[in-house]
């Protein structure tokens, strides 16, 4: 089964304790957000200002933390108590930096696994939102639920 | 100028930038196995050819040699402190999912204070390793060849163009 870099293992000191799999190659293509948000894997979702990289019009174009909940939000999501998995519903966990950078968003698929794209690198299914707090990512700060197919 | 921008003149098909290998081993366009050190030498080639000289035929213990004895040393000592700052940049931020938190970082900034003398490092970098340079290079330059840009492949084929033009980069075919 492929590993990411161990780099990027020692990024990931609670992934590394949990299994883990890696479900696609690296691509700076995509980030996090495009991944949870409709699987897309042609754009880089940031208001970073470059021509190329996608930001969904109706939130503001700012890095403000809540505007990375609010695009979830914008697509029928609202804030829950935990990251367990309910019947019928899909959940996304969005982590935050202690310095208030919105850091990372996992998605809950249906088997109760969480997908994850990593930066500009691989895609990944763990077992917990948790397997991805860290140093760099933080902790995750909030939890939304849609139900599925909504 | 914009016809020629558009034709690719780096020839490299970005299309085709990832796969696998079957090994399972992962291969992607610009991510070659150069190490630092190669990088380095690469540099140092570069400042030689650049000032038409061979250092087996030069003698630099000739006074009249001295000046751009002076010139080569500062060009690798430029070099060396670029590459160990792009190395910790990458290594620290690499795995960013935002990329304006990449641009917070110390080593990132120090780059930006290299100035100008960055840019033709920076644009070989950015054709080694593609990555997020693009408002490095808009700050350092003044220009932006990639801002109408599609897609990041497309931005990294613009200004590796716009380095090719402006003499930043020899032409090179992958």
């Amino acid at each position: 089964m492929a590993r990411l870099s161990h780099h990027l293992e020692s990024l990931y000191p609670e992934l590394k304790q949990q299994d883990y799999e890696v479900t696609s190659p690296k691509d700076k293509v995509y980030n996090c957000v495009a991944w949870a948000v409709e699987r897309d894997t042609k754009r880089w979702w940031e208001p970073s200002g470059e021509p190329f990289d996608h930001w969904p019009d109706e939130v503001a174009y700012d890095h403000a933390f809540e505007n990375y909940v609010k695009v979830f939000e914008r697509r029928g999501y609202s804030k829950c108590d935990d990251s367990s998995l309910e019947a019928g519903y899909e959940k996304v966990a969005i982590y935050k930096h202690q310095d208030g950078w919105f850091t990372h968003v996992a998605h809950q698929l249906e088997n109760g696994k969480w997908t994850s794209k990593l930066g500009p690198d691989e895609d990944i299914e763990h077992l917990t939102p948790n397997s991805l707090e860290s140093a760099d990512n933080g902790r995750v700060e909030v939890i939304l639920k849609k139900k599925r197919n909504a | 100028m914009a016809a020629e921008l558009e034709q690719y003149p780096t020839g490299i098909d970005y299309s085709r930038q990832t796969g696998w290998d079957e090994n399972n081993v992962f291969l992607s366009y610009g991510h070659g196995d150069l190490n630092a050190e190669s990088q380095l030498l690469n540099v140092i080639t570069k400042s030689w050819q650049k000032l038409y000289l061979d250092p087996m035929d030069t003698d630099f213990f000739n006074p009249e040699n001295w000046e751009i004895g002076t010139r080569i040393e500062e060009q690798f000592l430029l070099a060396s402190r670029f590459h160990d700052l792009v190395q910790r940049w990458k290594k620290e931020t690499g795995h960013y999912s935002v990329v304006a938190r990449r641009y917070q970082n110390d080593s990132y900034k120090k780059i930006l204070d290299l100035k100008s003398d960055a840019v033709p490092l920076i644009l070989e970098e950015l054709r080694r390793d593609p990555d997020r340079w693009f408002s490095a290079l808009v700050k350092l330059t003044g220009e932006n060849p990639a801002e109408h840009a599609k897609t990041f492949y497309e931005a990294v084929d613009k200004w590796i163009a716009w380095g090719i033009q402006h003499k930043h980069l020899q032409r090179w075919h992958v």
